[in-house]
């Protein structure tokens, strides 16, 4: 079994442009040891070129970026990426095609290492034992990925970066992979950033999830936490299906079209409310019609106009109850409810996104 | 009538083939044969001496020197052209080098200068009466370096060569995947020892397709080495002709540079099957990183500058002194409009000749496939690789032998230049053909027009594009060519080429100079033309 060595990563108030465009804009982020955070957002907002800044590939602005004690980036010091003792996986694996694997993997290794058994342990602990002697090309992409991996984390890095780990496998692969590597980096204790835009692959991975949009970190949290108390309504659809209705509220609950549904936080006034489609229910009758039913096998989930014209999305069990066009009466079940003040116009830039 | 496709086209995806007709396959089979003439009459020519006696030429010891000086020549010219062409590649495209978009055209412009005219320039600059001469001798200095020899050889192929491996190069590192120089710095190294770990190897096959490049220029060049009096094969095979009865030993060394040139080509296409460093698949478009030079920025400025000023800036400056001092000596330039006007003509009906036989086999390529296609195809390609100097030479012993009315006559020389540069037309017209949708001929014969005016009417309009670039860049090939040019025009029937060749042989620099510009300034298009296709990827 390989050492595992953990360390502290600490980002404090980053910026960077790129000529007048501003990509990161003040992020603070602090990564406990041995833990995993995903940086979760779409295209545009940042997210890589934060991780390449703390590799060491892009070089920020202002602000400082430190690795267990060291100070890789601030205070008129930056470390050149050699020197950072961070291992990272490139989306595209970046193997490099003129070595066999176990000059891949043993490349980030002295002489000496290379010789000793360190190179056919990490290929051991990803699982591609004895095939060393290949080449990178005529293997598959899991198998390529692993051994992008191997060869990071062969030189015992105290922090691991993944970019993307796994957009380019094919969909049907991906979740075998992402179960196979989330054994691995629980059984490594390595610190992990990794960096994605699919909700799902944060929450599985992450031990805390960043959600970042247009250069900033909107929410960081435990997923648990991110799904259940979104900070906006943007970050409540973008981490999962979500009714967002608008109400008045008179403090302790609101009427909404679905009825009347407490709220976690008093509020009086316009609000916007969260409703999950799993914790809205369906009574057959009533001024509702369901619209669409679109079956997935392990649940159903039923588009129902309600009453005013509104489009509420509403997941129930397994086999599907109703059909498309029966008269239904949507119903609240769940928790007392996030909830969030309308303020005017006041459009969050980036509410219109999604991937 | 409608096509049916054959069986084989059924198997393959794509359009159907279907057999092509008799006349295209006999025209294809008389232009391949025309392209295998001049190898199979040198053979010819060279076994009337019988076995023995070329077996004892072609070990005897001048031609062991032969072989020793031209191996050593194109051995060291392809070495220095390659230690200058990857430390120009790299400053040129991954540095902050001061005006590096004007270094990228500059360093690859010396392409532009024929060898011989450069071999012109430097013996005009460097030779005895020339220009360094001139200066130096009211100080009292009777004689130079020689400029003469190996030394001279060795100095003008480099200079005019490296671009070769200069452009193949450059191709190759802008092709480069960033992320793989990003993961080697991740695991520990640094700079420098990226590039000799992870870049070097990946350029390793273009290096080696510029180097063979270089090399077969080398081999076959005549017009250089033969002005700077250098022994080599080409020069060798010259002066056995001129000068001697028996032009059948001259046959045996053309046959013996054959082996060497054959030896070289084969070393091409292995190196071309060999492992080539694809990207494993498609990654971010991220653009190469940029090295900053540092403290190296203004040396390395200055080393470009001095390249250029050397390859590029001297020439043009003892070209155009030679020719100022010609117009002040009173030379007359009616003779240089009498050049271009027979190397207009020599190469428009060269060029004309090319497409016309180019046609039958890039039909037969592009439309039929088949083993037939490939045939004549390598056929003609064969006859591409070979010396200029070795085609002539075949052709004048045929004109001489067996066809008399033809010898030293326009039609003699037209053939050669076919030989020489059908492939140039074919590759290009094949091209065009490829994008031709078959379906357009096939709507063509469905409306009742065959085969032949469909071709004339529709394919050959579509693929203009394709036979007016052949034409262009086999015109211009013929107006540099040398060899040919010199031992199989008519008597009496200069060309820009010869008489830069016949001048600075005899000295009379101011002669040589306005035909020297004049094919300088012609050879620029086709090299305007490259470089801005480099600048679009």
């Amino acid at each position: 079994m390989l050492n595992s060595s953990a360390g502290t990563i600490e980002v404090r108030d980053l910026t960077k442009r790129f000529g007048r465009q501003p990509v990161l804009r003040g992020i603070d982020l602090e990564v406990a040891p041995r833990s995993v955070v995903a940086l979760l957002g779409p295209s545009g907002c940042g997210k890589t070129t934060l991780l390449r800044a703390i590799a060491g590939l892009e070089r920020p602005d202002t602000g400082t970026i430190s690795v267990g004690e060291t100070t890789v980036f601030g205070a008129g010091v930056d470390v050149a990426p050699e020197r950072r003792r961070i291992g990272m996986v490139f989306q595209d694996w970046a193997l490099f095609p003129h070595l066999d694997v176990a000059g891949n993997v043993g490349y980030g290794l002295s002489r000496k290492e290379r010789s000793g058994p360190r190179v056919e342990d990490a290929l051991d602990l990803v699982g591609l034992g004895g095939l060393g002697a290949r080449q990178p090309g005529t293997l598959s992409g899991g198998q390529q990925q692993r051994v992008a991996l191997a060869r990071a984390i062969a030189p015992e890095p105290s922090v691991l970066l993944l970019d993307e780990p796994f957009s380019n496998l094919d969909t049907s692969l991906r979740v075998q992979v992402r179960s196979e590597i989330h054994q691995l980096l629980a059984e490594l204790g390595i610190t992990t950033i990794f960096v994605t835009h699919d909700q799902e692959e944060a929450f599985v991975l992450g031990d805390r999830v960043a959600v970042m949009a247009a250069g900033t970190i909107v929410q960081q949290s435990t997923p648990a936490d991110l799904y259940a108390r979104p900070a906006t309504p943007w970050v409540a659809q973008f981490v999962g299906d979500a009714n967002l209705v608008g109400a008045s509220s008179d403090g302790a609950q609101a009427s909404t079209v679905v009825g009347v549904v407490p709220l976690a936080e008093a509020r009086s006034g316009a609000v916007t409310i969260l409703l999950r489609p799993e914790e809205l229910r369906l009574r057959p009758g009533g001024d509702a019609v369901v619209e669409l039913v679109e079956y997935y096998g392990h649940d159903t989930v039923y588009l129902v106009r309600a009453p005013g014209g509104l489009q509420l999305r509403v997941r129930a069990g397994s086999a599907p109850e109703h059909q498309r066009g029966d008269a239904v009466t949507v119903e609240y079940a769940g928790p007392p409810a996030v909830s969030y003040a309308v303020v005017g116009d006041n459009e969050e830039p980036f509410a219109s996104e999604g991937i | 009538m409608l096509a049916i496709p054959d069986r084989r086209g059924l198997r393959h995806a794509g359009p159907a083939r279907r057999r092509p007709r008799p006349i295209l396959s006999l025209a294809a089979i008389g232009v391949a044969a025309l392209a295998l003439l001049p190898l199979g009459y040198l053979l010819v020519r060279s076994s009337e001496l019988g076995l023995d006696r070329v077996l004892q030429i072609a070990v005897s010891e001048r031609v062991r020197g032969l072989l020793f000086r031209t191996g050593m020549l194109a051995v060291s010219v392809t070495a220095s052209s390659v230690a200058l062409a990857v430390p120009l590649a790299w400053l040129t495209v991954r540095t902050d080098l001061p005006l590096r978009r004007f270094w990228v055209v500059a360093t690859a412009l010396p392409l532009a200068i024929p060898t011989y005219v450069g071999g012109f320039a430097f013996i005009g600059a460097l030779g005895p009466r020339g220009i360094l001469q001139g200066w130096l001798e009211p100080l009292g200095v009777q004689s130079v370096p020689s400029v003469y020899g190996f030394r001279g050889a060795w100095l003008v192929l480099t200079l005019f060569t490296y671009p070769y491996v200069l452009l193949t190069v450059r191709a190759a590192l802008r092709r480069l995947d960033p992320s793989l120089e990003e993961a080697s710095r991740m695991l520990g190294h640094g700079r420098w020892s990226t590039f000799r770990r992870v870049v070097l190897p990946q350029l390793r096959p273009s290096i080696t397709a510029g180097s063979l490049l270089v090399a077969l220029y080398t081999l076959s060049d005549f017009g250089a080495v033969s002005m700077l009096r250098f022994d080599s094969f080409t020069r060798a095979i010259f002066v056995q002709y001129r000068a001697s009865l028996d032009r059948s030993t001259a046959a045996v060394l053309g046959m013996v540079l054959v082996g060497v040139t054959l030896v070289v080509l084969s070393g091409e296409s292995a190196a071309r099957r060999s492992v080539s460093y694809h990207r494993l698949h498609g990654g971010g478009a991220r653009a190469a990183p940029t090295s900053p030079l540092g403290r190296w920025r203004w040396p390395a400025f200055l080393a470009l500058a001095a390249l250029v000023t050397v390859a590029l800036v001297v020439p043009l400056a003892v070209i155009t002194t030679w020719l100022a001092r010609g117009i002040e000596a009173g030379e007359p330039l009616r003779l240089t409009t009498t050049l271009i006007g027979n190397s207009l003509r020599a190469s428009a009906v060269g060029a004309i000749a090319s497409v016309v036989a180019a046609w039958p086999i890039a039909v037969l390529s592009a439309r039929h496939g088949g083993w037939l296609g490939r045939l004549t195809e390598g056929a003609c390609w064969a006859g591409h690789s070979l010396p200029g100097v070795v085609v002539a030479l075949s052709l004048v012993f045929f004109g001489a032998r067996v066809a008399p009315g033809i010898y030293q006559t326009h039609w003699l020389l037209t053939l050669a230049y076919v030989v020489l540069f059908l492939p140039q037309a074919l590759g290009a017209i094949r091209a065009s053909l490829l994008q031709i949708s078959p379906r357009v001929e096939e709507a063509s014969r469905l409306l009742g027009r065959g085969s032949m005016i469909t071709m004339l009417r529709v394919v050959a309009p579509l693929a203009r594009p394709g036979i007016l670039a052949g034409g262009a860049l086999v015109f211009l090939t013929c107006m540099k060519e040398l060899p040919a040019t010199l031992l199989l025009a008519p008597t009496g029937y200069p060309t820009l080429a010869t008489q830069v060749w016949s001048a600075t042989s005899e000295a009379f620099f101011a002669r040589a100079a306005a035909p020297a510009l004049a094919l300088v300034l012609l050879s620029s298009i086709p090299m305007a033309v490259l470089v801005l296709r480099e600048r679009e990827h």
